[in-house]
């Protein structure tokens, strides 16, 4: 039985309606005036009221209703009219859904209530939901951590799994950890998609995501570009947001501290782009967390960076921290030092008056890097175990001596040989093990480096084509030096070697065939001697950094020696690594802090910061999650599915009935009549004139 | 002797001018724009108009500061001295056409309206001035600001400003202040500004905005565009007039509102006059049944006074100069 009228675009009906009133206006617009004339300006002419010779009344009745009638009757097809019988959607009757609640617990939602906020629409979100929808909730910062599982639905009641999913955020905090929102995306969508199995499966109508984050612009969306994403997953993107957006964060650019009392550590302060503040505090801390006076300032525009300089304190300290912004979460910077072992160089050779040229420059161009501690002894003889760490050999030896420097490199200690005078050959022999052949090269205009060896450590700071032009350096003398051993890293233009290298044992053995003092070339004096030299003398452990970012993979064999070590958290907490020799998840490092990494008499401090990433707090633009191909949504709550439903049936119930087309006829049907009808009065009317005009 | 010769030259111009009538039937605006300029120069076949631009004034010795580009090197070639090569003025005039786009430019009483008569006219003077190498810009407004095309000197320039005026009619007002404030803005160099409109709208506004241009230096020229109808408000027939601007409707017995609307036409007419005179603005006043040749004839001739004026200013000042020393 069918009744309760309804239509499906109700719109039509309504504008159709209004279109009643069309036959009235219409009958009083013939009313008005005509001879219109179009004119450029009025302002000129004043207003002559028009009179009107007949009031505005109607005609007849019937017609303005016949006519009217007809607009009705369209109008009701146009708002396809259909009847239905009463019926009463039930929300357990919907079909069901998979939906995957993604919740970012990255550093960044320590920030004001983000978190509260965060599971407050965790909670919206759970409640709107259909009680046939099944749902998985999952947390994400560096990694996905599945919090309850698709597969938890089989085993689990509905009404205690809906609970079990609503207490699941309860115990859970934010951690220290920075934003990788692409992995987790795509790794949840996985899940959606591959647990989609069983009895449940012909019943799921749709896929949903709905990610809960602060959407910062840190996140690190890179996994998306190379992941094809399920068109039939949208996400819904809730984003949570502090009431400030002051935030700037700081990163130390150099580590080391300075030779001298003024020395002072470059620090990149970058400002949030919605901040408002502009001036932000500098301060050093110690290890149990108190700052000291303000160690510089920094004014940083929003969405800019600044590098300041600060002054290194006396005493080591733990970290600088910033203050001037809202949120904390990111405002210290823990800082290791490398410990700093002041290196020894040693020049030795018989010829006294070279050996004190090529030192001469050798001191000015060390004096020229800061935060390099080499001390040079002018001892001019060698002695084993004198704690030499570099050794110069600039000029003839005698044998003892020249085996006591292959003894030196042997154990591993780094040697540089100059080959200032061709009788140095049966020394270099000694040392290199291998008879060397030396000769003067008489009578040079000049001679350039080729063939440089970019790849070697000498050399590569000058790899970049900017800087790697030599050749405004002038080589005048040069000996001759053929050796099977030494691997050249650059010849002269001439074809001769002009710096070798060798490793002998456990250290390195260098030479150059020319000095760099002007008697031989005009090499000192070149800006390239103080890259190449500090190159070759500096240890690789020295330029080690340890200073290290939450949430990747750190390799503490690098570090240490050994199978194993121990890892002192800044409470005093030990952390037993085992096989430290390959790369481990830094999974047990919660927060950032000094560390201290020991594996026998071995101990280095580990700083763990943040990574910088997670300090840009402004929103992220949704569309580069749309350009990325992900397809955004918004979840429909339990209501507004059943009202869905709802018009899809009162769709399928119209199209059934069709009561439009009979709508149409009756209207047809009318306006013959009303045609008639009016051809009939009017013909009426001119004949009663005619008869008047003949009377 | 030369008057004479010019009054002659003169004539056989007028005697070769095109009939707006047939020159509206023409569809395209750039031929428009042609057969006006082409008939013009053809009309004054060795007249003392041609090749008014691209003359160079003088060579000058060069002295310390002079820029380098303007040194004529061929000269010191031969002269071994080194001069600086000065042009004309008018070869680099950079020339902004204000044109009127607003409703009250769609009347018309002959078989085209004012807007097409003005468009015709703004496009005969970019075509004439893009023909001698000056740099034209467009400015075209209603109620507020409508396109508006820089003033350049480059190929498919003509090209951009005749898009901007063919753009539709619009607005339900007639601001002047607006785009002439804005070409205050715009532009920094001194420039011709040309305004074509029929300036119906308060002349207050107008007098405001003429002060604050001619204060920037540019030197204005008004065309002040109108119908025969306007001028002389022939209607016979009583009638409901329809203001093409603000839809207003009012009944109007010409025959009893011609005396008025005269007398309101001239006085709003005299406002404009003093207005102009006030800031020693040119105004050429053109009927749309006018050829468009008079307008451009019109238009050269003001410029040629304006130049023989500040030329004479020029040497005047340069014998002061000179008695002084």
């Amino acid at each position: 039985m069918w009744f309760l009228p309804s239509f499906l675009t109700p719109t039509f009906l309504v504008l159709g309606l209004l279109a009643i009133s069309l036959p009235v206006l219409f009958h009083f617009f013939r009313r008005t005036p005509r001879g219109e004339v179009r004119f450029s300006s009025l302002m000129f002419l004043l207003a002559s009221p028009p009179r009107l010779t007949r009031r505005s009344r109607v005609d007849n009745w019937l017609l303005l209703i016949l006519r009217g009638l007809i607009l009705v009757l369209i109008a009701l097809a146009f708002g396809r009219i259909f009847f239905r019988q009463q019926d009463f959607l039930d929300i357990s009757g919907l079909p069901s859904r998979r939906v995957a609640i993604v919740v970012d617990t990255s550093a960044s939602m320590f920030r004001d209530r983000l978190w509260q906020q965060a599971r407050q629409e965790f909670e919206k979100v759970v409640d709107e939901l259909g009680p046939n929808d099944e749902v998985a909730v999952f947390a994400f910062d560096s990694e996905l951590r599945t919090l309850v599982g698709f597969s938890a639905d089989e085993t689990a009641e509905q009404v205690s799994r809906r609970e079990l999913v609503r207490g699941c955020l309860a115990s859970l905090q934010p951690r220290w950890r920075p934003t990788n929102l692409g992995e987790a995306l795509i790794q949840a969508s996985e899940q959606l998609e591959s647990e989609f199995e069983g009895d449940s499966a012909d019943q799921i109508t749709e896929f949903r995501l709905v990610l809960i984050s602060d959407f910062q612009e840190g996140s690190d969306i890179r996994a998306l570009r190379s992941f094809e994403w399920p068109e039939e997953i949208p996400v819904d993107v809730i984003t949570v947001e502090s009431d400030s957006t002051d935030n700037a964060t700081l990163s130390l650019l150099e580590n080391r501290k300075g030779l001298s009392a003024d020395a002072s550590s470059r620090v990149k302060v970058t400002n949030a782009a919605e901040s408002r503040q502009t001036r932000f505090e500098l301060r050093w801390f110690d290890d149990g967390g108190k700052t000291a006076e303000v160690a510089g300032v920094a004014v940083v525009p929003p969405g800019q960076s600044r590098v300041v300089r600060v002054k290194v304190p006396d005493q080591p300290r733990s970290g600088l921290e910033l203050s001037g912004d809202d949120h904390d979460f990111d405002n210290r910077f823990f800082l290791a030092y490398p410990e700093q072992v002041p290196r020894k160089v040693q020049f030795i050779g018989e010829e006294e008056s070279v050996r004190n040229q090529l030192l001469f420059y050798l001191r000015k161009a060390s004096a020229a890097v800061v935060g390099r501690r080499l001390t040079f002894s002018d001892e001019s003889a060698f002695e084993e175990g004198n704690g030499t760490d570099i050794l110069f050999v600039a000029g003839t030896l005698g044998k003892d001596q020249a085996a006591a420097v292959r003894r030196f490199c042997e154990a591993g200690g780094t040697v540089c040989i100059v080959a200032t005078t061709e009788k140095m050959s049966p020394a270099i022999s000694t040392i290199l093990a291998e008879p060397v052949e030396m000769q003067e090269v008489p009578d040079l205009d000049y001679l350039l480096l080729s063939e440089i060896d970019f790849s070697n450590r000498l050399f590569s700071p000058f790899s970049d084509p900017k800087f790697s032009n030599f050749s405004n350096i002038q080589f005048w003398k040069q000996r001759k030096v053929e050796s099977d051993t030494l691997k050249p890293i650059a010849r002269f233009d001439n074809g001769n070697l002009a710096i070798g290298f060798t490793a002998i044992g456990e250290g390195r053995c260098y030479l150059f065939s020319s000095g760099w003092h002007p008697a031989d070339s005009q090499f000192a004096r070149s800006s390239k001697f103080v890259g190449v030299m500090m190159s070759m003398m500096l240890d690789r452990l020295e330029r080690e950094n340890l200073n290290l970012s939450l949430g990747e993979p750190v390799e503490f064999g690098t570090f240490v020696k050994g199978k194993s070590a121990i890892l002192v958290t800044p409470e005093g907490d030990e952390i037993v690594l085992d096989a430290i020799d390959e790369p481990l998840q830094a999974i047990e490092i919660d927060h950032p802090g000094i560390y201290q990494l020991s594996s026998g008499a071995q101990m280095k401090p580990l700083a763990f910061n943040l990574p910088a990433s997670e300090s840009q707090t402004d929103t992220m633009d949704r569309e580069l999650l749309e350009q990325e191909r992900v397809p955004l949504g918004t979840i429909t709550t339990a209501a507004e599915k059943v009202e869905k439903e709802r018009q899809r049936r009162d769709r399928e119930l119209e199209s059934r009935q069709k009561l439009w087309r009979w709508m149409l006829i009756l209207a047809l049907g009318i306006l013959f009549l009303e045609t008639w009808l009016s051809g009939y009065l009017a013909r009426r009317s001119s004949r009663e004139a005619s008869a008047a005009q003949d009377s | 002797m030369a008057t004479t010769a010019q009054t002659g030259e003169t004539a056989r111009y007028r005697q070769k001018r095109v009939d707006p009538e047939t020159l509206m039937r023409i569809r395209n605006l750039q031929l428009r724009a042609r057969v006006v300029v082409e008939g013009f120069y053809n009309g004054l076949h060795r007249s003392p108009f041609h090749g008014f631009s691209a003359q160079f004034s003088e060579y000058r010795q060069y002295v310390r500061g002079d820029d380098l580009r303007y040194v004529d090197w061929k000269l010191y070639a031969r002269t071994d001295r080194h001069y600086i090569k000065r042009y004309e003025d008018e070869t680099n005039l950079r020339c902004y056409l204000l044109v009127d786009r607003s409703q009250s430019m769609d009347f018309g009483s002959l078989s085209y309206r004012k807007s097409d008569y003005a468009t015709t006219l703004a496009a005969t003077l970019a075509y004439f001035l893009n023909r001698q190498r000056d740099a034209v810009g467009l400015l075209t407004f209603h109620e507020s600001l409508g396109e508006y095309v820089p003033a350049r000197y480059r190929t498919g320039h003509f090209h951009r400003l005749l898009v901007g005026l063919e753009t539709p009619l619009s607005g339900k007002r007639t601001d002047l202040v607006a785009p002439i404030q804005q070409i205050a803005e715009v532009t920094r160099r001194r420039s011709l500004v040309v305004l074509i409109s029929d300036l119906l709208a308060d002349p207050r506004e107008l007098q405001k905005s003429f002060g604050s241009l001619r204060s920037c230096g540019h030197e204005i020229i008004v065309f002040q565009i109108a119908d025969p109808a306007e001028l002389d408000f022939d209607f016979q027939n009583p009638a409901l007039f329809r203001d093409l601007e603000s839809g207003k409707q009012l009944y109007v017995d010409p025959a009893a509102a011609r005396r008025q609307y005269l007398e309101g036409f001239a006085r709003h007419d005299q406002t404009i006059r003093q207005a102009c005179e006030a800031h020693g603005i040119d105004r050429i006043k053109v009927s749309t049944e006018q050829p468009l040749e008079d307008a451009l004839f019109d238009f050269l001739q003001l410029r040629q006074a304006t130049h023989a004026s500040a030329r004479s200013h020029r040497r005047n000042s340069a014998t002061v100069a000179e008695g002084r020393a």
